[in-house]
């Protein structure tokens, strides 16, 4: 399961370990996400009065299927099945300049 | 299971000014109580759920405070049927003979927001954006159209079916009919749902009143049974609502095995079935939750939608959220689980008017879909 939990998901069990998954994977469903979050909870900055929309989803990692952001070129529409690879990116939160992981467009 | 609806009232959906949630349910619950020709008097204990309205505690400022046990249940959108299910053991149990269950809420315009927290999430869930209903219900339809080669055109064939049964009935909030070009033209809120494919918070309120089937026949009251009010939640790899992973491994969603579990309960089918009201949240809930009920095979929909028939075949035809559902009736949380029971005892009275299901049905079924991946599935009949 991700992130890392102090108990197994499946039956609480304390005796956990981490594992290293690939950094590739295939997105097994995705949404647009076409208007700004509630706030609260969200803390992403709208910058300038305008709202990005962003792309979420669960990518297919193989062991696991793990919920993250998408980036693609404004142009694509991801399919299920695309290739993309985990990566990190910059993200203003709460006046703040962090980072998320994300996963990117695999080009060709 | 030996419990009867003698009584079920709504209090009409939609926007009322000035008017409280527990007021809403007050009149919901008098409506019911009129309909049953019963008092406040005679309920031994009353079930109230809603998020943002007031404790079901404050009914007594409308009823007077008689000692009556009140109980507050709350299970997201499926409090209504959590509800119920607890009333149904109450009065199974022996403990008690007759009783309310009471949904109502009131909601601020707007998407709903909550805190993540409240569910065992990750603070970045929400500080990231994550933390929007709406973008599970995208997924989860984004994923399943796939799977089944659904297209969008049978997402909108539901919300123009909603929008019809919606103008058919006077407690619906969204009254006037929509084309399917209205609604493929509508904004896209979270692909592949659009504006009009997606039920908005509301207010309203719904109560029924529910007996051990000796005492319905004590008092003499036509009763409408319920055969099951079946329970479940959240399984190990089952995608569901509020999840950052998922395994491998893959369980049958929680809606599937309520429905088993209801049918196996009820001793009735699928097949049996003649009138039923699914959680429409979105158009796309909708469709999935007509094959994880059995009321069809995955991928049935799209013929199913487009030509209004059965989903078996010609032998019949099931009408699917008579009333209009949450698209036309709109989402107070606490009240919709009991507004869809309301309309089925409607439908097996055969007093649902304008909208109501061919061939004097007899069998009904009714399901709810509530965070974190709760789902109550209940079967009644005359």
């Amino acid at each position: 399961m991700f992130p890392y939990r102090e108990h197994c998901e499946k039956c609480a069990s304390a005796a956990m370990s981490e594992e290293l998954c690939g950094g590739e994977g295939v997105i097994w469903t995705w949404t647009r996400q076409n208007y700004p979050p509630p706030s609260p909870p969200s803390r992403i900055d709208i910058l300038n009065n305008e709202f990005n929309p962003y792309l979420v989803g669960y990518v297919d990692l193989g062991e696991i299927k793990v919920l993250g952001k998408l980036v693609f070129p404004a142009d694509v529409t991801p399919v299920i099945g695309d290739t993309v690879k985990l990566g990190v990116r910059n993200i203003h939160v709460a006046g703040v300049l962090e980072e998320e992981f994300v996963f990117y467009m695999d080009f060709v | 299971m030996s419990a009867s609806i003698i009584g079920a009232g709504l209090h009409p959906f939609g926007r009322t000014p000035g008017v409280s949630a527990i007021e809403q349910g007050a009149v919901a619950l008098a409506n019911a109580l009129s309909e049953s020709d019963m008092g406040w008097s005679d309920l031994q204990f009353v079930i109230g759920g809603t998020r943002d309205g007031e404790r079901i505690d404050t009914l007594s400022k409308y009823f007077g405070l008689s000692g009556t046990p009140m109980i507050n249940v709350f299970n997201g959108c499926a409090t209504g049927g959590g509800g119920l299910a607890m009333a149904a053991g109450l009065i199974e149990s022996g403990q008690y003979e007759v009783g309310a269950v009471v949904g109502y809420d009131r909601h601020k315009k707007g998407a709903f927001s909550f805190d993540p927290a409240q569910y065992g999430l990750p603070q970045w869930y929400g500080d990231l954006g994550f933390a929007v209903t709406a973008q599970f219900f995208g997924m989860r339809t984004q994923r399943y159209l796939s799977e089944f080669d659904i297209g969008e055109s049978t997402l909108a064939d539901v919300a123009v079916k909603a929008r019809t049964y919606g103008s058919l009935n006077e407690s619906a909030w969204r009254r006037d009919v929509l084309t399917r070009e209205e609604v493929l033209g509508s904004p896209m809120i979270c692909d592949p749902l659009r504006k009009y494919m997606f039920c908005s918070p509301s207010e309203g309120a719904a109560a029924v009143i529910l007996c051990s089937s000796k005492y319905a026949r004590k008092i003499r009251r036509k009763n409408i049974q319920l055969k099951s009010v079946a329970l479940e939640g959240k399984a190990y790899g089952a995608f569901e609502i509020f999840q950052t992973s998922l395994p491998r491994e893959q369980e049958e969603p929680v809606t599937s095995r309520a429905s088993k579990r209801a049918f196996s309960m009820s001793g009735v089918g699928p097949e049996d079935i003649q009138v039923a009201q699914l959680q429409d949240t979105d158009c796309g809930a909708e469709i999935i939750h007509m094959a994880e009920t059995g009321l069809c095979e995955h991928g049935e929909q799209k013929r199913w939608m487009s030509d209004g028939g059965g989903p078996h075949g010609d032998r019949r035809r099931i009408s699917v959220n008579t009333d209009g559902g949450c698209l036309a009736n709109g989402e107070p949380i606490g009240a919709s689980g009991l507004r869809q029971i309301c309309e089925v005892v409607t439908q097996l009275r055969g007093k649902a008017g304008s909208r109501q299901v061919e061939g004097k049905p007899k069998v009904g079924l009714t399901h709810v879909y509530g965070a974190p991946g709760i789902s109550v599935v209940c079967i009644l009949t005359r």
